[in-house]
């Protein structure tokens, strides 16, 4: 064990910091995606389109949030019981936070963390730093993906095997809601206005919008086979959705919501992050690359080879010690 | 500067020594099947034969017989159980079709779901280059799996299928059953 901790330490010392392998130029937003099979964490740098930090964690991780200040990354192990903290900067594992359940999806606010327990119906509230349980609310079955309202007081739950999202009043961690949306949702994500919520089928290969002030399902678009990821462009003028049996990336109009464009992208497409400047990421879980993708050109322009088995992305806001 | 890579060399341990633990559980994480052989014969014969989604028994020796159409098709294994497939999309231009499992059936295959692709490409010297791949879930999604429900387990069968169906679809193609 001394010679394991001899050698780590050696690692450790030998990682070059972050700001020093992007230099001051590449300032700005980055994103992270976590490989399952590969068991790693990729920070990618938009700028290069390349990974600049990867921490090496456990096979098996599955979803990622980051903290609000970008300096932080959680990654759940559903089958493990584990959340695992990430310094963002440097890529070291700072610690592993015990979970009792299957942890999978995650979202982080200042102090908290909110988790699905895919086994035990429900989506619990930690506190940040200790791992500590501050609140649980009983959802429905298999709750997969969920997202937090930018004010923090909502919470959505995908609850796949139930067919419907949960609506949490975060505060109270109570559920006030239960709205049905198709067969197996799995994937959500805000407008950037928070009012229409966005959520993928993966079984009615559509994908479920919902009227947040009014908890209200208020269409459903035919989106194609196996929907697996989705997220709002940051105009708000678009939806992204994957289409794992398609390898490509449905983009449906936000005020029409006519699908207007299928964008071929890498094998099992899972998660996807709209960027800014246009652009769009793709995690290819069976190719085990990244897509970038061009929205105005409507087609693929670049992948970057990370960890096997990529499932889903977070955005690492820029913050000042990076520059 | 020191002290600060000591805690992190530290916490770092206590992770690793925790994740050591999580490796050995072998969770419900999706497996991969990737599979691909080279054939002697033009794509669009391959495709004659591969294309006839509900002709899969035909050429593939882990099944004793198979059903249906360009939509769905009924499987049955060696052994008389049966799995029903459904058609997500079917490209006779691409020459390629996806699909997945309806409803699992344990001694069918360990498996609890899959979905998988077929693709003919043209290959070297007027040949034939075709890609089986997908994507499943081991039979028992629980923490603690059987070894027969395991995601070896569901990877033993689910490459064996492939395998044998893509020297069957060769050795077919090529003229030599």
């Amino acid at each position: 064990m001394r010679m394991g901790a001899a050698l780590l330490l050696a690692f450790v010392l030998s990682a070059p910091p972050l700001n020093a392998v992007s230099g001051a130029a590449a300032a700005g937003d980055r994103l992270a995606v976590v490989s399952q099979d590969g068991g790693s964490v990729s920070v990618i740098d938009p700028h290069s389109n390349s990974v600049v930090a990867r921490a090496q964690i456990g096979k098996g991780a599955a979803a990622i949030a980051a903290s609000s200040d970008g300096r932080r990354l959680y990654v759940t192990y559903p089958d493990g019981g584990a959340i695992d903290v990430v310094d963002a900067e440097t890529a070291v594992l700072v610690r592993s936070l015990p979970f009792k359940g299957e942890p999978f999806g995650i979202a982080a606010a200042p102090g908290s963390l909110y988790v699905s327990d895919w086994a035990n119906d429900r989506v619990t509230r930690l506190d940040a730093a200790s791992g500590a349980q501050t609140g649980a609310a009983a959802v429905g079955k298999s709750p997969a993906h969920i997202a937090l309202s930018a004010d923090g007081h909502r919470l959505y739950v995908a609850d796949r095997e139930s067919g419907d999202v949960a609506v949490i009043d975060a505060d109270r961690m109570r559920k006030i809601a239960s709205i049905p949306t198709g067969e197996a949702p799995f994937a959500l994500a805000l407008s950037p206005d928070g009012r229409r919520l966005y959520v993928a089928n993966v079984r009615s290969g559509d994908l479920a919008v919902i009227d947040t002030a009014r908890s209200e399902l208020v269409a459903r678009v035919a989106v194609g086979a196996m929907p697996y990821g989705v997220a709002a462009t940051p105009d708000g003028a678009y939806v992204l959705v994957t289409n794992q049996h398609q390898g490509a990336l449905s983009v449906v109009d936000a005020k029409s919501l006519a699908l207007v464009g299928a964008i071929a992208v890498g094998r099992y497409p899972e998660g996807v992050l709209a960027g800014p400047s246009g652009l769009a990421y793709v995690a290819n879980w069976f190719s085990g690359d990244v897509s970038v993708v061009d929205l105005a050109r409507r087609r693929e322009i670049f992948r970057i080879k990370v960890g096997e088995g990529p499932r889903s992305f977070a955005l690492l806001p820029d913050f000042p010690a990076r520059r | 500067m020191r002290s600060m890579a000591v805690f992190h060399a530290a916490s770092f341990v206590a992770g690793l020594v925790a994740l050591t633990t999580l490796a050995q559980a072998h969770g419900p994480t999706p497996q991969k099947i990737d599979e691909a052989v080279d054939i002697k014969a033009d794509p669009k014969a391959v495709w004659a034969i591969a294309g006839d989604f509900a002709g899969v028994s035909k050429w593939d020796s882990e099944l004793k017989a198979s059903e249906g159409s360009n939509e769905k098709r009924v499987i049955t294994f060696k052994n008389g159980e049966q799995l029903e497939e459904e058609i997500d999309e079917y490209k006779p231009d691409g020459m390629t079709y996806s699909y997945r499992m309806i409803n699992p059936n344990l001694k069918a295959a360990p498996v609890s779901s899959y979905s998988a692709t077929l693709v003919v490409t043209p290959g070297a010297g007027g040949g034939s280059h075709v890609e089986w791949y997908g994507r499943f879930y081991r039979g028992d999604t629980g923490n603690e799996p059987p070894d027969d429900l395991s995601d070896e387990a569901g990877r033993e069968a689910m490459t064996r299928l492939f395998k044998s169906g893509l020297d069957g679809l060769k050795a077919k193609a090529e003229g030599h059953s």
